[in-house]
């Protein structure tokens, strides 16, 4: 048999993606097949982790707050790194419960007087910049970046990417939109934030790569 | 047939952007492909 799926020792989402790859993509070169097997692992696992966070948001009936917790979290960890599970069904469980908690909070806590006057949000930013500053990128296993360069660059960009975050509900926040979209917001860049730290890794029983610069 | 191309076009355009960014959106991560730890 040619192709991608004939490689062990991988999950079933892999593997699902290399029998579709090998399948549908017969024409291409295995090296090509194996990247695009990779390319739809990552966006079923993205789908698969979303689909399993609106599902159980929805059960509660705050799929919106948890989605904008989801979101902010994502995009300050495609630049900070930070701990990842171990497979795709517990990433998919603890994504669905970490994001249904934070927005389940945030829509029972938006009036509490801390996120009113906005001294969450500058909480937020001082300590996550420092928890950036410390353990910015924040390497897997699987990925890990080899480059000092390659780090500086991701840490810079990950500080950036979260004071331009901040600032976003900062302008929401005084535009009056519901604080609870904030609160979820901050909760989960702040959840972004705790998964950088050697904490988390131990708390997922994942190996914590030391920064080599 | 063109929508193969366009679908494995965007793939591996997937594969590439995510192999070079710390991190993936989702909690899991997987292994990056040898084909592409030779664009590192």
């Amino acid at each position: 048999m040619k192709g991608v799926a004939t490689m062990d020792n991988k999950t079933k989402v892999e593997k699902f993606s290399a029998a579709l790859v090998d399948k549908l993509f017969v024409d291409e070169t295995e090296e090509e097949q194996e990247i695009i097997a990779y390319g739809l692992t990552v966006v079923c696992t993205t789908i698969g982790s979303f689909l399993a966070i609106i599902f159980l948001s929805g059960l509660v009936g705050i799929t919106p707050l948890a989605i904008t917790a989801a979101v902010s979290a994502s995009i300050v960890k495609l630049f900070s790194g930070g701990v990842h599970a171990a497979n795709f069904r517990t990433c998919a469980t603890i994504s669905a419960i970490i994001f249904t908690t934070i927005g389940w909070f945030s829509y029972h806590a938006d009036s509490l007087i801390i996120i009113e006057n906005n001294l969450l949000l500058g909480l937020v930013f001082l300590s996550g910049t420092y928890i950036l500053y410390l353990y910015a990128p924040a390497d897997v296993e699987e990925k890990p970046l080899d480059s000092v360069k390659k780090k500086s660059k991701a840490k810079i960009h990950s500080i950036l990417i979260f004071s331009c975050l901040n600032l976003v509900f900062l302008i929401l926040s005084l535009n009056q939109v519901a604080s609870s979209y904030i609160l979820a917001g901050l909760l989960g860049m702040l959840w972004t934030l705790f998964s950088t730290t050697p904490v988390a890794y131990k708390l997922f029983n994942r190996q914590y790569i030391r920064r080599c610069d | 047939m063109k929508g193969k191309k366009v679908i494995a076009k965007v793939l591996t355009k997937v594969a590439h952007k995510s192999s070079s960014c710390t991190s993936g959106i989702s909690l899991y991560e997987p292994k990056v492909p040898k084909a592409l730890k030779k664009d590192k």
